[in-house]
């Protein structure tokens, strides 16, 4: 493994090579000790300048550009989840209008880089004993889960939608379930 | 993109297939060639939409190619939801069949074969009915009668599983 000061040598004896096109150029230097070697000392010593002002930039670029980015990424966050929120509570509002039906659960997933919300919607039939498709409005149920992923597309246009409603009886594998959507929404249904 | 034809020909076998075993057998696998004959009837549409653009000389603002179940979703529905008569009831229909489907397959959800009739009588034959009208208005032949499904009472009460 090379020393410091080999390759100090190693970066003067190739700057030595372009002695011609350093000449050119007064440059001011702090060390001139090496005999024989003043213009490559020279030049080294204005590079190791710019490079530690070069480095001390960047590293205040990276801080900056760090703390920019940290600040987008939590913008979006909240703005997911804020969305998100919105959009389940939305959608539940509609589906709490099928009298028949009762809403047991509201649970999300949120796929920030892709920017993909799926809102799932458990629920049961009022009756006992019942099925959903006991129910003419059972079609209608199905269909506005389309018509509102269409207009949530167009209320917030960062997310694309995915809202889903199971039959609360038939979602046996919870913990499948969970796993998908493992954001429980608060609000009241 | 496959041709229309050949869309065509994997609606007609899709069906075929339907009919003859799994729509009584198995119902997760019932949803599941529902939706992948939909899938079909959509390539289809969206290659000859594409086809009447480009002869008109027109340079279409979509793809003929979907890569996955996404694109052809934003696809269809850019080109039927708000375009044509009935063009938003299909869009409907496919995606309810396309989470059915995928809900069936993936999640472990159990399927009733009350939901295989509902999603038959309310979402596939609707989609079929959509395709036959659109192949009549551009000259192209309809797909063979489905078989007449007269669902018993007792098919109707049936809840069980498979």
């Amino acid at each position: 493994m090379p020393t410091f000061e080999k390759t100090v040598e190693l970066a003067l004896t190739e700057i030595l090579k372009d002695k011609a096109l350093f000449e050119k150029f007064e440059i001011p230097a702090k060390y001139e000790r090496l005999e024989g070697q003043n213009i490559a000392v020279k030049v080294f010593d204005f590079w190791h300048n710019k490079f530690k002002e070069l480095e001390k930039k960047s590293h205040t670029v990276e801080v900056e550009g760090n703390q920019i980015l940290q600040d987008k990424i939590k913008k979006e966050f909240e703005k997911a989840f804020s969305d998100s929120y919105a959009a389940a509570e939305e959608l539940v509002g509609l589906l709490k209008e099928f009298d028949i039906f009762i809403i047991k659960e509201c649970r999300a997933n949120i796929e920030f880089i892709k920017g993909i919300v799926s809102i799932m919607v458990l629920f049961d039939t009022k009756e006992e004993g019942k099925f959903p498709e006991d129910f003419q409005e059972y079609d209608k149920f199905n269909r506005v889960l389309y018509t509102q992923e269409v207009e949530l597309k167009k209320k917030y246009p960062n997310h694309q939608f995915n809202c889903r409603a199971l039959f609360y009886r038939d979602t046996t594998d919870i913990d499948t379930l969970r796993n998908d959507y493992p954001l429980f929404a608060k609000f009241p249904l | 993109m496959a041709s229309f034809q050949y869309h065509f020909e994997h609606i007609e076998h899709n069906i075929a297939f339907l009919e003859s075993y799994i729509f009584v057998k198995a119902n997760d696998w019932a949803l599941t060639v529902m939706f992948y004959t939909g899938v079909h009837i959509c390539e289809a549409l969206i290659y000859n939409e594409y086809k009447i653009q480009n002869d008109k000389g027109e340079e279409p603002d979509f793809s003929q190619d979907c890569n996955n179940h996404f694109d052809r979703n934003n696809t269809i529905h850019k080109l039927f939801y708000y375009g044509i008569p009935g063009g938003t009831t299909f869009c409907e229909n496919y995606s309810i069949l396309d989470k059915a489907a995928h809900d069936a397959r993936y999640k472990t959800y159990r399927v009733r074969k009350r939901e295989v009739i509902d999603k038959y009588s309310n979402n596939f034959k609707p989609i079929t009915d959509f395709f036959n009208k659109y192949c009549v208005a551009n000259s192209h032949p309809k797909l063979s009668e489905l078989k007449k499904h007269t669902f018993s009472l007792d098919d109707l009460k049936d809840n069980s599983c498979i």
